[in-house]
This record gives C-alpha cells, structure tokens and sequence, in this order.
C-alpha cells in the first residue's frame, strides 16, 4: 500500500477512535458525582445562583442533548468554554500546550542522543567499566523519583552554585514575539538570540530531569537489543567479511535492533507528555499537566474534554509516525 | 581499532554538547540584564496557579484576587484587626437609622487608568454589572433592591429589607471593586452587554498600580498608575512581579536566594519556618490570627449523628491537639461557632476536648454500646484536611467508634451535601474562608434553616435571631444577639468545631511598609505601602 493511503486509511481511523475517545469521555465526566454549576457560581453561592449558572452552561439539558452540541462544536473547532478559567479551551490548551510539547521534545532528543549511544556504548562493552556505571546510573535513573531529583538539581545548581534560573520558560526582562508557541523556535523565526539562549538555559534543567528516568530505560533496552543482535550470524558473516567494527556496529547491528526501540521511543513520548507533570511543577513551567489535573479536579467537563481529545490525538500521531520509521528501518515491514 | 575511533567520536560528541551548553550558560550570565539589580524598583511576590478570571463581578477565587487588587479599590476597607472601616474611595458613608439604605459620599478628582473619572455612576455601574452576573460574589449584595446616583459623588444603596450589616459587603474581600463603566462599555457587544468575555483578561479601576504584562500561566507585572488618586511623595515600589511559582520547595529556594521578596501568607509551609527563621535576612511574623476555620458538619437528619448524644460523643472524640499539632502549632482550638477574632464572639461557650470515656459513656446512653461506626467525607487534594481525617480516625477508635474514611474531590464532595439527608455521609469536613468580618456572613449560610451549607441544620429560635439581627441598629444589642445565636447553636451541637487557622509571614528584611491584615492578607498585599530598602 501506498504511504499516503496508508496515511489517508489512519486519519479515518483517528476519526473512529476520536468519536470513541468523545462519547466515553464525555458520559463518563457526567456521571461521576458533582456540580459544576455549584463550582462556578461560587463556594457561598444562593440556589439560585446555582441555577442561573446550570442554564447559562446548559447543564439544564438533557446529557444527549449536552453531548450533541459538544460535538457540533467540535466540528467547527470549537472545544467549549472552561468552567474553571472562563476561556475558550481552545484558548487554554494553545496556551499550556507548546510549553509541555516544547518540554517533551527537548527531553525526548536528550534521551535519544544519550540512551542510544550509552546503550551501544555499554552492548559493546559488556561487563567493563563502562557497562558497570551505565548500569548503575540506569538503576538511579528508574528509582529515584523524577520530582525528588528535580528539587535536588535545583537546591545543588539553582541556591547553592546559581548556575541555572530557578524556573520558568524565560527571563523576564526578556521579550519574545509568540508565534508558535515553542520559544526555541520562535526565538529563531524571529531572530532573537537573547531569547534563544534564556529559553535553551531554562528548558534545559526540566528537561534534563524529566528525560532521566526514560533515559535509563532507553539505555538499558537499547543494551539488551544490541546484545541480542550482536550474537546473531550475520553479524559474525559481517565481521568475517572484513567490515569494520564501526560499521558492523552502527550499520548492521544498530539498525536492526533500533525497531523495537523505536516503538519504546514512541510510547516514552506518549508518558513523557503525560508525566510532565510532577516537573512542570518543581520547574513553575507553565505546561498543559496542572491544567488537566486541575480540570480533573474540579470536573470542568469542557476542558477534560479538550484535553483528552487533544492528547488522543498526539498519541495517534506519534503511533503513525512510529509505524512509518519502522519501514524506513526494515524494508520488509509492509504498511498495510 | 576502529571501534575506539568510534568512541571517542562520541565522546567527543558529548563534550561537545557539555561545551555549548556551559558557554550558552556563561554568555547568559554574562550578557542577560535579568541579574543585574533592576533599576526600577521592584516587589516580587509568586503566585502558585494561573488565573482563573480578572473580572471583579465573577473572582471568588485565589489565585486571582491577588492580581486585581493593585488595579482595583474598593468604597471601604477594613482596619487590620477587622474592628471598623477605613475610607478608601469613599469619604464617609451613612447608614439609615432603619437599616433600610446606605450612603456613600466619594472621593473626587479619582480617575480610572482609561482616563475617565470616578464618580457615583461608576459604583452604581459595578454593582448592577455584579448582580446582572450572578457571579461568585452575588450573593453579599442579594439585599440591593436599587442604587440611587444622588450626585456626582454620593451614592445611595436601597435594600430590599433592613440590613445593617449590609456595609461589610461592601468591604468584602472580592466583590466590591469598582471597574470603570466607559471601559466595560467599550469592550461591550449586543451578545455580550456587560463585556464579561473581555472583563475576564482584562482590568481598569482606580488602583496604584495598573498591568504592564500578563504572561499567561508564567507571570503578570504591574507598573505604577501615574494619575493616582494618593500620588505617589514618598517611597514606593515601581513594579510588581508575580511569578506563577506552584512548588513550595521551589518558592523557599528563590526567597533564600533573594529572588523573591515575599510569600503571600497562604503559600507558606509552616514546617519550614523555624529553619527560614534562622536566616537573618528573612522576616518572619509568626502566628497572625484570621477569620478562616475548620469544621466538621454533622448529619443531623439521618443515621447516628441525628441522636444530639453521638454528636457531643463524636465532638469528645477528636484529638484537637493533635490537629493542632498538625497545624505546626498555627491553629487553636475553636469556641463555639465563630472565630475569636469575630465581632461577638461568646468567649465563655463551653468547648470540648478529647475525652474518649466521657464519649463511650455518652454513646452507650444513646445505644451504642457495641461500638459505632460512621463516615467521614473530606477533600482528598487538601492536605491538611486528609491529616485532620486520619486524626480523628484514630482518636475516634480509642472510644469505639470507626470512622471510615471517604476522600473525595470538591465537585464529588459539594454534590454529596446537597444530597437528601440519607445519601449524605454522617460527617463531612469543611474549610470556611470567610468573605467579610461581620458574623452573619458566618452565621448565615452555615447555620439558616435551608442554607446550602446548614447540610440540613435547623432551629427557628436560631433562625429569628438571624433574621432580627440585620435590623437591629444598637451595636451592643446586635452583639447580644449573636451571643445567643452562638449558645443556641453550640447547644444543639450540629458541628464539630475543630480550629481557627493562623498565618506565618515570610518576607526578606529589605521589604518594607508591609502590614497584616486579619481579612485581607491571606493572599493580598496592601501594594501601595510597600517599598524596598537595603536590597542589594
């Protein structure tokens, strides 16, 4: 099959799941106990306060007729109104979304140029120095908490050494003209270099601390693979055919065992969008995880709405592109 | 061997990347003007959420109200111990001998940040604008029958029924900040007539200080007002930073470090405060008294805690020090149902304590010599009501009583009390911020038969007494009849009256003119008296 049918044939798909994703979203934040009228009219409100905010919200309508008007809304891009903030979800979530995608993104390229190699690294030396403290720091890396850690490197290089801002996406005493929301990038579309270099220094320490723990998975699977690939004949066939270790490794051996990686990869995107959260808070970094948990919370239907259709989306996204990486790496993997 | 060719390439690589990073951290260091003393001066106080609105009519909320108050004033504020008014916009006021209506005579040659004067018109405006919003706020001004524009500055409130304490409202925490008309109206739409949409990212009162820059879910600065109605002799900050910092560890960090002045009262964590006071460039006030309390609200309509004798058994079986204790030691025991900061407060009601075999006595009495068991529901997100909870668990165990546990989230714990009297839980645990001084906005909705809050409490004796207090213009008589509001109530025992919440203060010696307001400073500054001295 053609990649773009097989690109046309998932966005179909994404529908279905979307609709799925909407129906059960949606009953299920109706059901659970609570009143978003009481919430938004106000802790001391009146009843009839409580009533003028259950019409004004159309609480009032019968959950099929809420749920139609959701969805016709959400046909025309239109998320809803946040009980909590006020705002267009819409609004919210293009707001704290970047942030968290821009967190995830940079973590996500530390993890890769750092797992992958120190997992080579660590295959190709098992059992030696180096193996030994890639090991150790993988054990770390899983068992200590991503939020005791991120307190650590602030206490040690925030107070004590001042060697990195105590939190934030940038200075601000510095201006940046907002265009897509990620201030690496935007910092460059508009040529802003201070902006470039406060936004890099301010993401780096969240994203150092939340790239850690995956950090360590990715080392250790990308260890294991390897071995695993290393000890296979054609690998011997190739050293015997003269190829040099380099090659061997980074060429034959690498590429092969990248597959199963790749797919752990994706889903680590998938659990670092999600479990940004802890991080987010420690670092004040102004992502999408405290507005979702806050929604949660106070049972803001319109913004759980929201953000679970949007998350939904990333993860279908990321399951397209792992899958089409996959037959960039083995010709034989067939999309179909 | 190729291998360690390939090696050292990545080695290499690494320190690379080690390289860049440590000339990006130097040429920021180097080359930013974030560190260098700004040449303005600026107070820097965080904020641990984002905003939820910034429309006075609706924010019933912190964080938010921290952000309007440099922008908006309010008619009246309270005195710091919350015993009287001071004027603010207006002058003097007037209340009718028959409660019926309130004067205000404003302030002139008051303008609002778009220009445009402040005036009686502009307080009638507000206070339309509110009622026609329902929002948070509504419910203290429910009495307004009309607001009558006298003159250009004197404003009159005709209530629908006497109301003498119908004056506090107008010092209440949120709600009674004055926005200017022509700037509601200009952003107003034949959809949208009270231009809610755009009231709720935007602000213009009369205030010292007016938004500079609003950087959604970071931070939110403010710059002086130059027109302000006080001038600006004497020394003042320039600015106001409040960044949105939501982890406390991070907050102390930056506030020993010197990059914040102040922590607004709610965010401080008291287990750290004997170490912050060790630090001799931190200023800590400790044990500042408010008007917030905590109680647990008994179901007197069904189950066990209908019987009068359970509810004073469940009232000796809680371990008040403990929760005190819990508290780090900035609670005390209340009396009865109001704070002792209260006007009226009865400070001879009688006040339980933990008595485990005075309980046990009073539950076989009521027969439950078996043993008992009840419900607890509580806010599972609040901390310090989770440790409340687990206290009287285990306290409550020691006179047979088993107290299982329902932690819940605010909407699931709201729906619950609204629940007809057999699907609620036995017991229910509530925080209770205040919006104003006087007791009724207590005593009212906690207490009034039908109240939301009263979770199914009621006496008609209590609720005369509360219906004649608003009328009864004799203060000392008013004081009389709270008094025996309060002994009613304590007599029927529909509570569990746990502490009075304190506050500790926690701000860098170099901040100065700061004062602690009883009602106020939870989360607000008076910005205006603020300045810094000694910064380096």
């Amino acid at each position: 099959m053609k990649l773009r049918y097989y690109i046309i044939k998932r966005i179909l798909l994404f529908s279905l799941v979307l609709f799925g994703i909407s129906v059960i979203t949606f009953f299920v934040s109706h059901v659970i106990p609570g009143d978003p009228a009481r919430l938004a009219a106000g802790l001391h409100a009146k009843p009839e306060q409580v009533e003028f905010f259950r019409h004004k919200m159309g609480l009032d309508k019968p959950i099929f007729v809420q749920y139609f008007i959701y969805m016709k809304g959400l046909l025309q891009g239109d998320l809803g109104i946040s009980i909590r903030t006020r705002r267009p979800v819409i609004e919210d979530i293009l707001n704290y979304l970047p942030a968290t995608l821009e967190l995830t993104i940079v973590s996500l390229i530390l993890i890769v140029i750092l797992g992958i190699p120190l997992g080579v690294i660590s295959a190709v030396h098992k059992d030696k120095l180096y193996d030994h403290v890639c090991r150790i720091w993988s054990l770390f890396g899983v068992s200590a908490p991503t939020f005791w850690v991120g307190l650590m490197v602030l206490l040690v290089f925030y107070l004590k050494l001042g060697l990195i801002p105590s939190g934030g996406r940038l200075d601000s005493t510095i201006q940046l003209t907002r265009i897509t929301g990620l201030y690496i990038l935007d910092s460059l579309l508009t040529f802003n270099f201070p902006a470039l270099v406060s936004s890099i220094i301010h993401i780096l320490p969240p994203a150092c601390v939340l790239a850690y723990s995956e950090l360590a998975i990715i080392t250790r699977m990308t260890r294991a693979t390897m071995l695993e690939t290393l000890s296979q004949d054609y690998i011997k066939t190739a050293k015997a055919k003269g190829l040099s270790e380099r090659k061997v490794i980074y060429k034959h051996a690498l590429r092969n065992a990248l597959i199963p990686i790749v797919s752990v990869i994706g889903l680590t995107l998938g659990y670092l969008l999600g479990g940004s959260f802890l991080v987010e808070t420690v670092f004040s970094w102004p992502g999408i995880g405290l507005y979702a948990a806050r929604s949660i919370m106070e049972l803001d239907f319109n913004a759980i709405m929201g953000v679970t259709i949007v998350y939904a989306l990333i993860y279908s996204l990321i399951n397209l592109i792992v899958d089409i990486i996959y037959t960039i790496l083995d010709p034989r993997i067939r999309l179909g | 061997m190729d291998t360690k060719l390939a090696l050292t390439k990545l080695q290499a690589t690494i320190i690379a990347v080690v390289i860049i990073v440590a000339a990006l951290v130097v040429i920021y260091y180097a080359t930013l003007p974030s560190h260098i003393p700004p040449t303005q001066v600026e107070v820097r106080i965080p904020r641990s959420d984002s905003v939820v609105t910034l429309d006075p009519a609706k924010c019933y909320v912190v964080p938010s109200i921290e952000c309007m108050t440099p922008v908006y004033e309010r008619l009246i504020n309270y005195n710091d111990n919350g015993t009287g008014f001071e004027p603010v916009l207006a002058k003097s006021w007037e209340i009718s001998p028959d409660g019926m209506t309130v004067t205000f005579y404003l302030r002139e040659n008051v303008k609002f940040h778009d220009g445009t004067p402040f005036n009686a018109t502009a307080v009638k405006f507000t206070f339309e604008r509110i009622l026609a919003l329902q929002g948070g706020p509504a419910w203290m001004y429910s009495a307004i029958d009309k607001i009558e524009v006298v003159d250009t500055y004197t404003v009159k409130f005709v209530l629908k029924y006497p109301d003498v304490t119908f004056i506090h409202a107008m010092a209440a925490v949120w709600g009674p900040l004055i926005v200017s008309p022509s700037y509601v109206l200009s952003h107003a739409t034949e959809e949208d007539p009270w231009a809610e949409e755009w009231m709720n990212e935007h602000m213009c009162g009369t205030g010292p200080y007016m938004v500079d820059e609003w950087v959604k879910g970071q931070y939110i600065t403010f710059v002086r007002f130059p027109d302000y109605w006080r001038g600006w002799e004497g020394k003042h900050v320039d600015k106001i930073y409040m960044p949105i910092i939501r982890e406390w560890a991070t907050r102390r960090m930056m506030l020993e470090a010197g990059d914040l002045d102040m922590i607004f009262p709610y965010d401080v964590n008291i287990d750290d405060i004997d170490v912050l006071k060790e630090n001799p460039d931190i200023v800590v006030e400790e044990h500042k008294p408010t008007l917030e309390v905590v109680y647990m609200v008994l179901n007197v309509q069904y189950g066990p805690c209908a019987d009068i004798r359970v509810r004073k058994a469940l009232n000796y079986l809680l371990d008040y020090d403990a929760v005190i204790e819990a508290y780090g030691g900035y609670a005390v025991q209340m009396q009865g149902p109001l704070p002792r900061k209260c006007p009226g407060h009865d400070d001879e009601l009688f006040m339980y304590h933990y008595d485990p075999e005075e309980a046990r006595r009073l539950l076989e009495e009521a027969g439950y010599s078996d043993g008992l068991e009840v419900t607890l529901a509580y806010l599972s997100d609040v901390e310090e009501e989770r440790k409340i909870a687990e206290i009287f668990q285990t306290s409550a165990s020691a006179g047979g009583v088993t107290v299982n546990l329902l932690g819940l989230t605010w909407p699931a714990l709201n729906e619950l009390i609204g629940a007809p009297p057999e699907q609620r839980p036995d017991i229910a645990l509530y925080i209770w911020p205040p919006d104003y001084v006087d007791p009724l906005c207590m005593l009212v909705p906690q207490y009034k038969t039908g109240e939301w809050f009263a979770y199914g409490y009621s006496n008609p004796q209590l609720d005369n007494i509360l219906e004649q207090i608003p009328k009864t213009v004799d203060p000392n008589e008013r004081l009389e009849l709270y008094k025996e509001a309060q002994r009613i109530i304590v007599e029927d025992v529909p509570r569990i009256w746990i502490i009075e919440h304190e506050f500790a203060v926690v701000r860098r010696s170099w901040l100065k003119g700061y004062h602690y307001n009883i009602l106020y400073s939870f989360y607000n500054c008076d910005w205006y008296s603020l300045y810094i001295e000694g910064r380096t």
